[in-house]
């Protein structure tokens, strides 16, 4: 379970806040959606679940263990996929993935299955043996998606993911991601895509200028806001509100002002 | 859009950009983003004109002490081929790797490949970068040879312009051949199929050559005086294979030399010969630029056996470890900057040494030096023995800062991570512990070379085993003092924002303060070594408990600074990433 409590974030003292005293529960057997505009705060907020960025108030609480006080207890606890794969670039995938498992303490049988299996599903197996920087971004996304699932925490931690991932590696994932799921753990996982979220997601979680928007599942999101439709509508509804109700209205006067060519 | 402009467009972009090398471009390059700084572009400047004032004071002792022997003995010729051969070798040796890198390895060569630029252009705009980049260096030695050579003769005012102008233009066609000779090998060699090798390749070669320059140069003595100036020594040999590699360089002599119309013609024709190589340049691009640089990945599955073997289990410390060498020795940029002169060093202190031995024969006697030297130790005066081994001590713990300081991988421990720091910060192990065990290879990369080499120099002349391990405590105790100053730098305002990481490991304010934080402390061992010869109360032994004492409380001070260093930095972190 993940407990974010009332954490605030500002990149500039007494500047505008990136995350601002956002309050979260995610228990566990769920797949949680983080969805936002660009610079809503999806990054800064799984930086600061991570560990990665400090917050400026608040905490958060990763099955019992505070990311503050108690922080390597708490990164036991979970795994993390960034949104950007150039690191680590002159290790071979083997190598990265040996040195993953050396510092969680996988045992040995243990990291050679997982590891063998999750290479052919995400068809790595035959450039293990090359240096992560002659992979493409695609490889070293899944390189690093590997990384994570290979140590098999309770907590799955991934910064838009599905960027670069071919459609079976997608698919596969996805899947994974729903096993773990079920299998009473969490996922947490930030995209841009919302034909994912609305497909993947039991709930989702829209933020912008560093607040929750909505929280829970699309019905509930329906019944405690004025949003309706698909995923889609509601997230442009509660993100763009006014302006996107504007547009339309904009788009229907051009139509009915434009004169008759018949005419 | 014209040719012409469309070359200009590209030569602005290139400037503002770098061509996506190592260390190409004017501008700052490979950060993502503009940090606030208050006067970012002065302080480069400012530093870029104090190498640059410095090599021009070089050039002028050099010539000093040269020109008025030559012009003495009426070699002025000599004088003039002399040092346009060594500056045509130095832009084709050191020219031609840059060449090569700019036309084979260029980041931004995808971008431009899509755009309607014709190879010939494309070409002669790289051409433009590399020549401003290779011109400089000779222009700025070139110009205080030379005016100095004008001082003394009594040059025309004339004189001065036409070096102004021949220096400019003097690595116009040796660029070119390179770029010709590049466009080849390009071509028809798998040079540019690898080029982390290609650049630690070349910067071993770099090394080497500097190092024959430098030895060369040892050897060749100059007297100030004309009656003893001995011409035997000047290596008149240059010139004639240069000329040929470099087929305007007697244009370029009888430029400079005569005067009137001959040297307007002879300026025509220089020119003319390298723009022909330069038009030359431009229709072998059309042919032979090859501007696709990819490379397939090879692929292969891990046997069962080898994936045993690449799945081992070790304790934390060996995998960070491993972890670390792994990066540093696979990375073309820290390793030729940071790893190669350590492992160098050695070898170029100790083959000197043992070559001067062995050939010297008569005149450089070993055992007859041991026998000195172990009379010495054993039946020398008491006093005078104290003060030869606490001045060694203190030599080798002002050598050890210099050393380390100048080239330590710590300096840019925390920096080169970039985008890899939040990995590391992410893992269930103390990020202070990653640090230590991660500045253990820098440790022992600046200190192992040295110790070898003091080793084996104190065991060839028989210096007492004692002193010997005494002298290499010394130096292993200030060399991990050398490298936590320069971690505690680099972890106080680390460098994460690169693009390119030559921005880590190079050339900026950090690294500039580690050095000098370090001769401060060289300089306080320096004062002692000052103090024990002048002062009758800093007797050796008391000279000795002063250095230890500053050398713990530096140890100590620096143990627990590191600490709340690191932990204001990652509190932070998002002002360096």
């Amino acid at each position: 379970m993940i407990e974010i409590q009332n954490i605030s974030k500002a990149y500039v003292k007494n500047g505008p806040k990136a995350v601002d005293r956002l309050s979260l529960k995610l228990p566990n057997g769920k797949i949680f959606g983080l969805l936002g505009p660009n610079g809503a705060g999806k990054t800064t907020t799984l930086k600061m679940i991570t560990g990665i960025l400090k917050p400026d108030a608040g905490d958060v609480i990763i099955n019992g263990h505070s990311i503050l006080s108690d922080d390597l207890a708490a990164k036991k606890e979970f795994a993390f996929v960034p949104d950007e794969p150039n690191a680590f670039l002159r290790l071979k995938g083997i190598e990265y993935l040996n040195f993953i498992c050396n510092i969680y303490n996988v045992p040995v049988a243990d990291r050679k299955a997982r590891i063998s299996r999750l290479a052919q599903v995400f068809g790595l197996d035959n450039v293990l043996n090359n240096q992560i920087s002659s992979y493409s971004h695609g490889m070293r996304q899944k390189i690093f998606v590997i990384g994570a699932l290979v140590l098999n925490p309770p907590v799955w931690i991934l910064d838009e993911p599905m960027t670069g991932l071919d459609p079976k590696s997608a698919y596969t994932l996805k899947e994974m991601m729903r096993q773990h799921a079920d299998q009473g753990n969490v996922v947490l996982f930030s995209t841009h895509v919302l034909d994912v979220a609305e497909k993947v997601c039991d709930e989702v979680i829209i933020i912008d200028n560093g607040k929750v928007l909505a929280q829970g599942t699309l019905e509930e999101i329906r019944q405690t806001s004025s949003a309706q439709g698909s995923l889609e509508d509601i997230f442009l509804q509660l993100t763009e509100g006014d302006s996107v109700i504007l547009a339309d209205e904009q788009a229907a006067e051009d139509t009915d002002s434009q004169p008759d060519k018949q005419d | 859009m014209t040719s012409l402009r469309r070359i200009f467009l590209l030569v602005q972009v290139m400037l503002k950009g770098g061509t996506g090398l190592e260390a190409g471009g004017f501008s700052s390059l490979g950060r993502k983003k503009k940090q606030k700084r208050k006067l970012p572009k002065l302080g480069s400047i400012l530093l870029y004109l104090f190498f640059a004032a410095y090599m021009v004071f070089i050039a002028i002792m050099l010539a000093k002490g040269l020109a008025p022997n030559f012009i003495a003995m009426g070699l002025d010729k000599v004088y003039f081929e002399l040092f346009l051969a060594i500056f045509a070798m130095m832009t084709v040796v050191f020219g031609f790797f840059a060449t090569f890198s700019t036309l084979a390895f260029a980041k931004d060569q995808e971008r431009l490949v899509t755009m309607p630029i014709k190879r010939g252009e494309l070409l002669l705009a790289r051409m433009c970068m590399i020549f401003l980049n290779q011109c400089l260096i000779p222009f700025l030695l070139g110009l205080p040879i030379f005016y100095t050579y004008a001082y003394y003769k009594g040059s025309a005012w004339t004189f001065y312009v036409k070096v102004a102008l021949g220096m400019f233009l003097q690595t116009l066609l040796p660029v070119a051949i390179l770029v010709i000779l590049s466009l080849i090998l390009i071509r028809v060699t798998p040079l540019a199929k690898n080029r982390d090798r290609f650049m630690v390749i070349s910067q071993v070669v770099a090394i080497v050559v500097i190092m024959v320059f430098v030895f060369g140069g040892q050897s060749f003595n100059m007297e100030m005086d004309p009656q003893n100036f001995n011409t035997d020594k000047v290596p008149t040999g240059i010139y004639p294979v240069m000329s040929k590699m470099v087929p305007n360089l007697d244009f370029l002599r009888d430029f400079l030399m005569l005067e009137g119309t001959e040297a307007a013609l002879a300026f025509l024709k220089f020119f003319a010969v390298a723009v022909v190589f330069v038009v030359l340049a431009y229709f072998v691009a059309d042919k032979f630029y090859r501007l696709d640089s990819s490379s397939g990945v090879k692929k292969r599955k891990l046997e069962d056996g080898e994936m045993d073997r690449a799945l081992r289990a070790k304790s934390t410390f060996s995998t960070l470890l491993g972890k670390e060498l792994k990066q540093v020795m696979r990375n073309p940029t820290i390793f030729t900057n940071n790893v190669l002169g350590s492992l160098l060093m050695p070898v170029f202190l100790l083959v000197p040494l043992i070559y001067a031995a062995i050939n010297e024969g008569g005149n450089f006697n070993l055992p007859a030096i041991r026998r000195v030297i172990n009379n010495y130790f054993q039946n020398g005066p008491a006093d005078e023995l104290g003060y030869m081994v606490a001045t060694v001590a203190l030599a080798i713990a002002i050598m050890g800062h210099f050393f380390v300081s100048s080239s330590c991988l710590n300096s840019s421990a925390m920096s080169r991570e970039g985008e890899e720091l939040t990995r590391g910060m992410v893992l269930p192990l103390n990020y202070l512990r990653q640090l230590r065990i991660k500045s253990l290879v820098s440790y022992f990369l600046a200190t192992v070379p040295f110790l070898i080499v003091m080793l084996v120099v104190g065991l060839i002349i028989y210096v007492p085993i004692k002193y010997l391990l005494f002298w290499l405590l010394i130096y292993g105790l200030t060399a991990h003092n050398a490298n936590q100053i320069a971690l505690i730098f680099d972890v106080s305002k680390p460098a994460l924002d690169w693009e390119n990481e030559i921005y880590a490991v190079k050339g900026n304010k950090r690294i500039f303060l580690n050095l000098v934080a370090n001769w401060v402390i060289a300089a306080a061992y320096g004062l002692l070594i000052y103090f024990m010869y002048k002062s009758d109360r800093f007797t050796p032994g008391w000279t000795i408990g002063v250095a230890a004492v500053l050398l713990f409380a530096t140890m100590i001070c620096l143990h627990l600074i590191l600490p709340r260093v690191l932990q204001r930095t990652l509190g932070q972190i998002e002002r360096y990433l």
